[in-house]
């Protein structure tokens, strides 16, 4: 009965600390992508200034 | 249909050398980093996965055979987990870059390795029993490292192409192995003496065999450094 409690537990501590390890792994990679997209925004914005700079020279 | 736990358990140093022999083919891609270390220590660790089953059939190097005639192979375990923790500090030491990271690496190590010795000489057996305490302080000391590297790649231009380093993807699988053995490594011992295989082995052999394969897809994934 008491090793059953104590299996019962280490499986509830697992399943516990399991979904921690896995939202950890989601929530960055969530900021990951995020700090991706926005690096990506930049750039096309670096892009688009300077095509602007450019056609303004040009002319 | 269900899947015995001696099945699962048979699986595992098939992943583990799938994992080695998939690391050897790509190793042209991360030879000059310092995930060289990680490849050496995954063609360690099949050996002695391999070598230790052949041990408790053959008896070689074995230190302790108790009364039924089970050759006890744990200490080779031991050994294995020691050079594992101290080889993925060391790997992570190098790849880090920030200097306050790479001295809390330098004190986990330290830590790790005192409590290793002290509790070989004073409160488990080396040859007997599986350490349990250096390996769930190993585990939380590797977690936290782990996070360590998540944030610097979060801080760093690398993170571009996050999906395609080899790191990113070895830390994925050490993180679920490591965080979701610690409460079964608690009990480790008592439930290595229960006849047959009891059925918490599931929990170590379902990640270890998860934990294998991410590193096989990091490897194929993953962009040469």
């Amino acid at each position: 009965m008491e090793q059953e409690r104590i299996t019962l537990i280490i499986i509830i501590i697992t399943i516990l600390v399991l979904v921690f390890a896995i939202a950890m792994i989601i929530l960055f990679t969530i900021f990951m992508h995020k700090k991706n997209n926005l690096l990506a925004d930049i750039k096309s914005l670096q892009d688009c200034i300077k095509n602007k700079f450019l056609e303004h020279t040009t002319e | 249909m269900t899947i015995s736990l001696e099945t699962l358990r048979f699986f595992v140093p098939y992943a583990e050398l799938i994992a080695s022999v998939v690391g050897i083919l790509y190793f042209y891609k991360y030879k000059q980093t310092p995930l060289r270390y990680f490849l050496y220590l995954l063609c360690y660790i099949t050996f002695t996965e391999f070598f230790a089953g052949y041990a408790s059939e053959t008896g070689v190097l074995i230190f302790y055979t108790d009364e039924n005639g089970n050759h006890y192979t744990v200490w080779f375990y031991n050994v294995l987990k020691f050079i594992t923790f101290n080889t993925l500090y060391y790997m992570y030491y190098k790849s880090l870059i920030t200097i306050k990271f790479k001295n809390w690496i330098k004190f986990f190590a330290f830590i790790y390795i005192g409590v290793f010795i002290f509790n070989w000489l004073f409160i488990q057996n080396f040859i007997l029993e599986n350490s349990e305490s250096p390996h769930i302080i190993g585990s939380i000391f590797l977690t936290i490292i782990i996070l360590f590297y998540f944030i610097e790649l979060l801080k760093s231009d690398k993170i571009i192409i996050f999906h395609r380093l080899l790191l990113f993807w070895i830390s994925i699988g050490l993180l679920l192995f490591h965080t979701g053995t610690i409460p079964f490594t608690l009990k480790l011992n008592g439930y290595m003496l229960f006849p047959g295989i009891h059925k918490l082995f599931s929990i170590v052999y379902i990640l270890a065999i998860i934990m294998y394969s991410i590193f096989t897809f990091g490897f194929i994934w993953s962009k040469k450094e």
